[in-house]
């Protein structure tokens, strides 16, 4: 079924669109360079993208599939994040929480790990380490379970923040522009 | 052109559809269209603009509706990713890809949005100004006195392949399984 919107994609993007079809059946919307599905439990979205990021951490690969979740962050807590993963995004205002990694056992993996970042403290060298060790032994009888399926339950975490343009600075603009607010 | 994207925000809110008509007006039909985005690729000064169906409801610096995607490549820093996320929710950093993205209601804002983010980023301002700063330019643009922040980027954008993007690396080398030697000969 992919092979109708993949055809001219690189083998990695194709082959995260061939396994993601498998998984979740035909994607709901598609163009030239990308393909999305919309609300596959336990994903809100995935979007497999034509365009291949180079990506070396925690091994070398190519980024072609994102995994979204909804996911609160603590301000206080985005740091470490960006320190664990360049992959894993955080969209505030959304509530969203991303990983774009080669395949979904990589971006559940990052996602388990942000999770442990963002809620229980965990430090990012040590999910840093966890990563590398869980793609280094997936394929022996130590696999990590973190690579099978997510250990929290996607909540709804959107910050829309809060006004700052209020009446009292409208007028003391209108005042000090000398104009009249069209 | 016109015809066909009509048809293609046909069923989009007002709003959203108005927002992809402007965005045709300024820099031509778009690259991609799916039901949800219509996306411009090197509509320049920006990388890419998308357009989305739907919204995010979004208050900073007052009540409005995120729709409008406005992409840039910059090389964000790891230590000033809370820095950004603290100043606009609505701003995306993609550090592996080396982008970043802005996103409102309308470009201007955009504008005003990635310029002080940019100032951010490079120790200029801090995080209570930069919050300021956009609460009171942001006004004067919707009292009808545009800002120079509102009008485009205040400063030159990396050419592509500039290097804002950050691959990162291992944490330690990584072991590729070996075959016994023995096995990998030509049968006899």
């Amino acid at each position: 079924m992919t092979g109708l919107f993949t055809e001219g994609w690189p083998s990695s993007a194709t082959a995260a669109a061939h396994a993601t079809t498998e998984k979740y059946g035909p994607p709901d919307e598609a163009s030239p360079s990308t393909l999305i599905w919309h609300d596959r439990a336990p994903w809100k979205r995935i979007i497999v993208s034509r365009a291949m990021v180079p990506h070396r951490f925690p091994h070398t690969h190519v980024d072609v599939i994102k995994h979204v979740v909804d996911h609160p962050v603590p301000m206080d807590r985005i740091g470490d994040l960006a320190h664990f993963s360049g992959s894993v995004v955080y969209d505030r205002t959304r509530g969203e929480l991303s990983s774009h990694c080669e395949d979904e056992e990589g971006n559940v993996l990052s996602l388990n790990l942000a999770h442990d970042v963002v809620v229980n403290g965990l430090d990012p060298q040590s999910a840093r380490r966890r990563s590398h060790h869980a793609i280094e032994t997936r394929n022996s009888q130590n696999r990590d379970p973190y690579l099978d399926a997510l250990m929290f339950t996607p909540g709804r975490g959107a910050d829309p923040d809060e006004a700052t343009i209020d009446e009292h600075l409208r007028d003391r603009l209108r005042q000090a522009l000398g104009g009249v607010d069209r | 052109m016109t015809d066909s994207l009509e048809r293609m925000v046909g069923d989009w809110p007002v709003e959203a559809a108005e927002a992809a008509r402007l965005t045709a007006e300024r820099y031509g039909p778009p690259d991609e269209t799916m039901p949800s985005r219509l996306v411009w690729n090197h509509a320049l000064p920006w990388k890419r603009v998308v357009v989305n169906r739907d919204a995010s409801e979004h208050r900073f610096p007052m009540p409005h509706v995120d729709r409008m995607e406005n992409w840039i490549d910059l090389e964000v820093p790891r230590e000033s990713a809370a820095d950004l996320a603290a100043f606009n929710g609505s701003i995306r950093v993609e550090r592996t890809r080396g982008e970043m993205a802005v996103t409102c209601d309308v470009e201007a804002i955009n504008f005003l949005a990635v310029n002080l983010a940019h100032d951010l980023v490079k120790g200029r301002i801090n995080v209570d100004e930069a919050r300021r700063e956009y609460t009171e330019m942001a006004a004067g643009h919707l009292m009808g006195r545009p800002q120079p922040y509102t009008s485009g980027l205040a400063f030159a954008p990396v050419d592509a392949g500039a290097g804002t993007a950050d691959e990162d690396e291992p944490v330690a080398p990584h072991h590729v399984p070996t075959v016994d030697t023995r096995r990998m000969g030509r049968r006899k």
